[in-house]
């Protein structure tokens, strides 16, 4: 199975984690299986993916109340959708649902958090995110190699 | 029997950015009334006074996510005006296909999303998906149609960077746009289906005498170039913007109130405005659309926009056709020289016009820098339209109220982000004979 991850984030703050994750394995060698990419606006750049891709690895900055920097898997269900619903506040979560209800193929869709920090403006990652970005690449890597059916010791 | 109501909507939900409502009626006439503007004022014009004028494309592009191509263009303009460079026709007509990209992408969000919940009575555009999967899917696929061209020229749909004064950094192959304008005719059918499905559906009407300002163009629709004119009578050209509109501070927004200098009346920029005034400039099939809706159009109605928005869909569409099968390869010239002086852009958003005046010092350093959106200058018009519905909020529940001001602001598809999204409301009622 063909796999996607797509590294989420604004560009701003510790809100770039997925952004920063995306570059980081775009930079090493990856199977031909798996693809990375980069989505600054689920309204349309996820939405567009989750209609071609068979499988996804979402990349992205949260917040749980864990320490910042904290990197871990999480469930479908701990992902809540916002009720702001303007086009610029159109979420990873609603892209998802709408994805869904127009039938994406999207087979399976795993979920990578990287723990952010207080929001703050301009483009630089706090320290303790930014040393956790090769923990959250070797995860999302992880995932994906498990859903391509790839020996993830190869 | 007196009666009190003070409806207020903390955050709008379904328009572009942070904005509430403050309604209040007092024996049916309204007493208070203010679209409150609460998003915080970013300072563009500030901080980028002093940085390099060939900057600015890619500083404002990232004032909106949703049309930024109108920032980009308004300001090259106005650059490009105050260098005295003259724009190779080739680029004028590569940035009308740039632009109408960013129409295509920002009407079919608006209709489909943010507008078509409001006809059928329906939370969001999911439940759109769910009971109506064609029309959205239509709208997807023609939506991706405007983000192609917008990553073909500015490089990618986000934020674009690929403009600069006097033209692109980068001008796309014949064999790119074949392939584009290929999809783009296919698309036409669709556009028209889409437009005919939104006829079918009940959207309101509310007619009523409002002042409809937009580019005009002796030969084109217009979109980046033509004077500013007005149904009662305004005719400028953009560096005499200040002639006939002006703008002041209300104390309930941190977005400025633009008004008529004339009598300090309100004006209406945006899709409506255009196709209104700019009838006998849309393509061929955009113009059958038009004749089709023409009830729609007989009196200015704010609640026909979605058809105005489907009609500008097909007319970016037939743009972006004779662009590209107009187009002549072509390898971008150097960067202009900087000067010293004012110029002056005024360009069609897909919200309504954009001016924005740029001076610079003979570095080509910002010296100033004014951005006019065009949801500053619909905020009074908006007003308005609310203050008429008071009569028939009365009769609703708190609910409908909210549900049918909400649905009202949502026809100019406000981008307050820009200029102002979700109603916690509360409504007090104080009824004399009560409390006496």
């Amino acid at each position: 199975m063909r796999v996607r991850v797509i590294g989420v984030g604004s560009g701003f703050g510790d809100d770039a984690a997925g952004l920063a994750v995306a570059e980081l394995l775009a930079r090493g060698a990856l199977p031909a299986q798996i693809t990375v990419s980069r989505c600054e606006r689920p309204m349309p750049d996820l939405l567009d993916a989750l209609g071609e891709a068979e499988a996804i690895v979402l990349v992205d900055a949260m917040r749980s109340g864990a320490p910042v920097g904290s990197v871990r898997r999480l469930l479908a269900a701990e992902i809540t959708r916002s009720k702001a619903t303007s086009s610029h506040g159109f979420g990873v979560a609603s892209a998802l649902l709408l994805a869904r209800t127009l039938g994406s193929p999207a087979e399976r869709i795993e979920w990578v958090g990287i723990e952010a920090g207080p929001r703050r403006l301009g483009d630089s990652l706090s320290a303790a995110v930014r040393s956790a970005l090769p923990e959250a690449a070797a995860l999302a890597l992880a995932l994906a190699r498990e859903i391509a059916n790839l020996d993830s010791r190869s | 029997m007196t009666e009190t109501r003070t409806i207020h909507v903390n955050a709008l939900a379904r328009v572009e950015g942070e904005g509430a409502l403050h309604l209040r009626v007092k024996n049916g006439a309204v007493v208070d009334l203010r679209l409150e503007i609460y998003e915080p004022p970013r300072f563009f014009e500030a901080l980028v006074r002093g940085r390099r004028a060939s900057e600015l494309p890619d500083l404002l592009s990232r004032i909106c996510g949703i049309c930024p191509v109108a920032y980009q263009m308004s300001a090259v303009h106005a650059i490009e005006a105050a260098w005295q460079v003259e724009v190779h026709p080739r680029v004028r007509a590569l940035r009308r296909l740039f632009y109408a990209g960013e129409w295509i992408e920002s009407h079919l969000l608006h209709m489909t999303f943010l507008n078509a919940p409001d006809f059928l009575h329906l939370d969001d555009g999911i439940q759109i998906a769910r009971l109506h999967r064609a029309e959205v899917e239509r709208a997807l696929r023609l939506r991706k149609l405007g983000n192609r061209i917008l990553i073909l020229l500015g490089g990618r749909s986000v934020n674009p960077v690929g403009v600069k004064i006097g033209g692109f950094h980068r001008i796309p192959t014949r064999a790119e746009l074949a392939d584009l304008g290929d999809e783009l005719r296919r698309a036409r059918g669709e556009a028209e289906a889409l437009l005919h499905w939104f006829g079918t559906l009940p959207v309101p009407s509310r007619p009523q005498d409002i002042e409809l300002v937009a580019l005009r163009h002796p030969l084109e629709y217009g979109i980046c170039e033509g004077r500013i004119v007005s149904s009662k009578g305004v005719d400028v050209a953009a560096p005499d913007w200040d002639t006939a509109f002006e703008e002041a501070q209300v104390p309930h927004s941190t977005a400025l109130h633009a008004r008529l200098r004339r009598d300090g009346g309100r004006y209406l920029v945006g899709p409506l405005a255009r196709v209104t005034l700019n009838a006998d400039r849309l393509s061929p099939r955009a113009g059958a659309a038009r004749t089709r809706l023409a009830p729609r159009f007989a009196a200015p109605d704010p609640a026909s926009s979605v058809f105005a928005r489907g009609i500008e869909v097909l007319q970016a569409v037939d743009e972006s056709i004779a662009v590209i099968e107009g187009f002549e390869p072509f390898t971008p010239w150097p960067d202009p020289a900087p000067r010293a002086g004012v110029g002056h852009g005024a360009t069609e958003a897909p919200r309504g016009i954009l001016y924005t005046s740029v001076e610079t010092d003979a570095d080509g350093l910002v010296r100033n820098i004014r951005i006019v959106p065009p949801t500053s200058q619909n905020q009074a018009q908006i007003e308005a339209d609310l203050r008429a519905l008071a009569p028939a909020i009365l009769t609703l529940s708190n609910d409908d109220a909210r549900r049918l001001c909400e649905a009202a602001i949502r026809d100019y598809d406000p981008c307050i982000s820009c200029a102002t999204h979700f109603l916690t409301l509360t409504i007090e009622r104080r009824d004399s004979c009560a409390s006496a």
